[in-house]
């Protein structure tokens, strides 16, 4: 990322996001994202959560305090014990964002080194990259095509495909662990017959239904769900010639050696 | 299914718009979200079903089924609502008034609440394994520790009085 002009820094005293816990309590999830924008105004940073959810969150919580100014003075009163304070100044960018919008397509295709002719790769959004809507997600709820974009300008083809905008099933991991799979299951047995090589994502649970969790669909579903999963800043540091464990390729389950093998065949 | 007057409770829609907001109240019943709903189709979650039956008053029945806690939280059924229902966000203020019925939720909410009291994050940094079965930690890979909040006893405290706590039943 610094190659792009972007600097990554921790936040420092960050918790989880709250979004899991807005099934349990709305007001303990509202603090536990307003406590992490907080955090980072605090520090001077603009926010980047890798994941969805956490993403969502903070944009409805930013959006909520901004309507709601008695919710928004509860917040900070609690927030105080801290010393910390909520303004609504932070600004929150998604990955998608950040690598489509700020960076732009055109840098990275004269940033990278090594393009990635021949192979094709199908993108999976993750639903909370592009609904709700009326939140103003990072791209078009029914046509996004900024992953797309993005693919594209690493030299990979990409196209569409009917599943497209479907959902990874991670919302209902632990209510309905097996139906969670099967939904993840019903993507990853279309992608190669459909002649892709890999499926992209940004998002974190994303990653975990469609990669980690690939072997265990398998064993559910008795299909071929054997497919290899990346992460896009994955594919695109490949493409800068960052070697792959730096980009830490081995923690990926799915089968992304025959991709690997195919990228290094072409660059050679 | 015969419904009794002694069974509704009018004031049970109240309470679930003031967390999910109003929008709920709009509904007319099409079908469109569950028609849309990918959950549904491998789980017993009938997103219009259950709305009409918050919106009559059955609270007990809503809040006691399983179905509350199969939503995805998609968002795909409130893209399409010609209504303008945020059914996800119905969904969880279910979740919500469920538990402070004293519905248990799935275990795996209890596990995460209980961590984040106490350790800040739904679960402790994990091992992680490669392909060929190797693990590594974060500092094998010369990651330094995850954040956390300074002062996990303070942060605790207030995620209790905020009402956490009391919600995992602790």
């Amino acid at each position: 990322m610094p190659k792009l002009d972007v600097d990554l820094v921790e936040i420092k005293g960050a918790a989880c996001c709250g979004f899991p816990l807005n099934s349990l309590d709305n007001l303990t999830w509202t603090y536990l994202t307003s406590r992490n924008l907080a955090l980072c105004e605090d520090q001077h940073l603009d926010m980047l959560p890798v994941c969805n959810g956490c993403h969502l969150s903070m944009c409805e919580v930013k959006h909520r305090l901004q309507s709601d100014p008695a919710l928004k003075e509860k917040i900070n009163a609690l927030l105080a014990s801290e010393d910390l304070r909520y303004e609504g100044k932070v600004r929150v960018r998604h990955m998608i964002e950040v690598l489509h919008d700020d960076v732009g397509p055109e840098k990275i295709r004269n940033v990278i080194s090594k393009p990635m002719a021949g192979l094709k790769f199908a993108a999976h959004y993750g639903c909370h990259a592009i609904r709700p809507s009326e939140l103003g997600r990072p791209d078009d709820s029914r046509n996004p095509r900024k992953l797309e974009t993005l693919i594209g300008a690493l030299g990979a083809r990409w196209d569409v495909y009917p599943e497209r905008l479907d959902c990874c099933g991670a919302g209902i991991a632990v209510s309905a662990g097996e139906s969670s799979l099967k939904i993840a299951g019903a993507k990853l047995q279309k992608l190669r017959a459909a002649g892709f090589d890999g499926l992209v994502t940004t998002c974190p649970f994303c990653m975990r239904m469609y990669d980690a969790r690939q072997e265990a669909i398998g064993a559910l579903l008795g299909a071929e769900t054997s497919f290899p999963v990346f992460y896009y800043t994955q594919l695109l540091g490949l493409c800068m010639g960052t070697d792959q464990t730096t980009l830490g390729l081995e923690l990926n389950m799915s089968p992304v050696d025959e991709v690997l093998q195919k990228f290094q065949a072409t660059t050679a | 299914m015969v419904i009794r007057s002694s069974d509704l409770d009018l004031d049970f829609i109240r309470e679930v718009s003031k967390i999910s907001g109003d929008t709920v109240k709009s509904c007319f019943q099409c079908g469109t979200c569950t028609g849309t709903c990918p959950s549904g189709r491998l789980t017993s979650l009938r997103s219009r079903t259950i709305i009409r039956k918050a919106i009559l008053g059955l609270k007990k029945e809503v809040l006691s089924s399983a179905a509350i806690w199969e939503c995805m939280i998609c968002f795909k059924c409130h893209e399409q609502c010609p209504r303008g229902v945020n059914i996800p966000n119905v969904m969880l203020a279910l979740r919500n008034l469920a538990v402070r019925e004293g519905v248990a939720p799935p275990e795996g909410y209890l596990k995460m609440g209980k961590s984040v009291l106490e350790e800040g994050a739904v679960q402790p940094p994990q091992e992680v394994v490669t392909r060929d079965f190797e693990s590594f930690t974060r500092a094998s890979f010369n990651l330094p520790d995850l954040s956390k909040p300074a002062d996990l006893s303070k942060f605790s405290r207030v995620l209790t009085e905020v009402g956490l706590r009391k919600a995992i039943g602790g």
